[in-house]
């Protein structure tokens, strides 16, 4: 059975890759290009790894948040206020992004 | 440690010396080798994003940081001033995010996000002055707003761009600098 979070679609667009729990600026360094950024909010501190992330999953915020913003301005999608992310995210876990959905799809590893 | 270096680091996120410097006008010689120092106390961390260095502050910065500004609100006895400003600010705020968001997603609409956009420094402005007396590092928001908005008449990207100090970065920046002083988490 596959496993789907939801929260607010607050940036469209869908792609895939492995979920990157940060927990704050010193898990920084472990953040990869390409990785599904997951975390608790953002500040300006964060903006960088909207540059390198292939999408944002929040636990807090909405359509009406400065992450959603950030988000559209990378153009990368972005579900906020998926309740428990960092807990139900495995670090490495492949998701499927769907930003226009609001949805946080859990896929088999490879 | 250097309240205005480390709070430039907190305010920009993710900057170079020379950008840290700028943002208080301090001298950048002075401000390198305190970024250096901070460093090896583990107070900032320098790393490279897409091809370019900067410092951001540690957990421990942060904490530092909020020592640092906790002490300055206690000495300029500016506690309840700020907490009224921020609730004046959380007020409006949510009308900004929301016509930064209809200025992304909604082109047609954009004449009246852009008159919320303008309500909204008219209503900062003065709240600035009432900081700014306390506490002179909050002065000159008011003017970056502005010169973002008339730049955004030519060319919309100064709304809502991240690679340029446009009227969004400089709004989010405004309520870092406001739940930074305050020392509270920030809200959903």
């Amino acid at each position: 059975m596959t496993l789907v979070l939801t929260g607010t679609a607050a940036s469209a667009g869908t792609t895939h890759g492995p979920a990157r729990p940060i927990h704050g600026p010193d898990d920084f360094g472990r953040f990869q290009s390409g990785d599904v950024l997951v975390c608790r909010t953002t500040d300006p501190a964060w903006t960088p790894l909207f540059g390198m992330a292939s999408a944002v999953i929040t636990e807090t915020g909405g359509t009406l948040s400065h992450a959603a913003i950030v988000a559209r301005e990378f153009g990368i999608p972005a579900v906020l206020g998926v309740r428990d992310a960092l807990v139900l995210l495995a670090d490495g876990q492949p998701v499927a992004v769907d930003g226009a959905r609001g949805t946080v799809t859990l896929m088999d590893a490879p | 440690m250097n309240l205005l270096t480390l709070h430039a680091v907190r305010l920009l996120g993710f900057a170079d010396t020379a950008a840290v410097a700028e943002r208080f006008a301090q001298d950048p010689g002075e401000v390198e080798s305190q970024l250096i120092d901070a460093g090896v106390n583990g107070l900032v961390l320098r790393s490279t994003f897409a091809g370019e260095g900067g410092w951001s502050l540690s957990s421990l910065g942060r904490v530092e940081n909020e020592r640092l500004l906790a002490d300055e609100l206690d000495h300029a006895g500016a506690w309840s001033t700020v907490l009224a400003v921020h609730d004046d600010f959380a007020e409006f705020n949510t009308g900004v995010v929301g016509a930064c968001s209809a200025i992304q997603l909604q082109p047609s609409a954009h004449s009246d996000a852009v008159d919320v956009l303008i309500g909204a420094l008219a209503a900062w402005r003065p709240l600035e002055t009432r900081l700014a007396e306390l506490l002179p590092r909050f002065a000159g928001y008011s003017e970056r707003l502005l010169r973002a908005i008339k730049l955004a008449v030519e060319d919309p990207a100064w709304f809502t761009a991240t690679d340029r100090d446009s009227f969004h970065r400089v709004w989010f920046e405004v309520h870092e600098d406001l739940i930074a002083t305050l020392g509270i988490q920030r809200g959903p």
